[in-house]
């Protein structure tokens, strides 16, 4: 079993930094590899709807993404979310106007980014269900320190805010 | 070492204004106390209006910024500052690597300690 640091240390994480020089995180965003070669690969590539927003994805992704690494407040905006499934999974989503991130909070004010996809996609294909298990697989095979996750269902169980 | 996103420094700007901006109408929708029927009623628009600016950034225009200052009986102020780093941070970082600092390893102003303090420092300067 290992830590955080130590799977970041053998390059099973990453630690994603959406901030610039000088700024200080308040949580903490890691990735798996997948996940990093989906910001990198696919990422780019989802076709953006200006109806949507005024931000392309990869825009929208950083954003949230920067705004949760720096501590900002989600509890209103519905853009941080566990989803409910049945049994529960303990798995998290980002919600962009167009791209949906899965993940699992492994300790409070960290978060570990799993799966990503266009928001379009998820709902043609009807793939919640799917990165809900997904995730949850990957979160059993890791070799993580127990408890992998927390199992809380409100926000403040898994999120402090800087202001 | 930590990924950064491929995102060009514009686009960081870009991102984090816009973004930042419809958090900012969205709290001060919360501070209002009113409903998003009663700031439809107050603009003369029908509530989905409402709700796609509050959701979605693509409907945000001077305007719409304007006239949800009007309903929510509130002045809008934009000024261009000065750059600032952030003060507040949650953990410690040490070479692109994270450590958590636990209070046995805490030091003191003044170079005092506390005298049963047993310091860890191996693990606080790796």
């Amino acid at each position: 079993m290992a830590t955080l640091i130590e799977l970041c240390e053998s390059r099973v994480l990453e630690v994603i930094d959406p901030l610039e020089a000088g700024e200080l995180p308040w949580r903490m965003l890691y990735a798996t590899m997948e996940f990093i070669e989906w910001l990198d690969g696919e990422l780019p590539e989802i076709e953006h709807n200006i109806l949507y927003s005024d931000l392309t994805p990869i825009e929208q992704v950083f954003a949230v993404f920067y705004e949760y690494v720096v501590g900002e407040n989600f509890s209103s905006d519905r853009r941080f979310k566990k989803l409910h499934y049945t049994p529960d999974h303990h798995v998290w989503e980002f919600k962009t106007d167009e791209v949906r991130v899965f993940g699992w909070v492994p300790q409070k004010d960290a978060f570990i980014c799993c799966f990503g996809d266009s928001k379009d996609n998820i709902e043609v294909n009807s793939s919640y269900g799917r990165y809900i298990a997904q995730t949850a697989y990957v979160r059993n095979m890791m070799d993580l320190d127990e408890p992998k996750c927390l199992e809380g269902r409100s926000y403040l169980d898994v999120v402090s805010d800087a202001h | 070492m930590s990924y950064q996103m491929r995102i060009d420094p514009k686009s960081r700007k870009s991102a984090r204004f816009i973004s930042g901006l419809q958090k900012k109408i969205q709290r001060a929708l919360l501070e209002s106390g009113k409903t998003q029927q009663e700031i439809a009623s107050i603009l003369g628009v029908d509530r989905s209006v409402v709700n796609r600016r509050l959701k979605g950034s693509a409907n945000l225009t001077a305007r719409s910024i304007a006239e949800f200052a009007y309903a929510f009986d509130k002045d809008v102020k934009i000024e261009f500052v000065d750059k600032d780093a952030a003060a507040l941070t949650n953990w410690t970082l040490s070479s692109g690597k994270v450590i958590e600092i636990d209070d046995t390893s805490k030091s003191y102003a003044r170079g005092t300690v506390e005298p049963d303090t047993k310091y860890v420092l191996e693990r606080a300067g790796s």
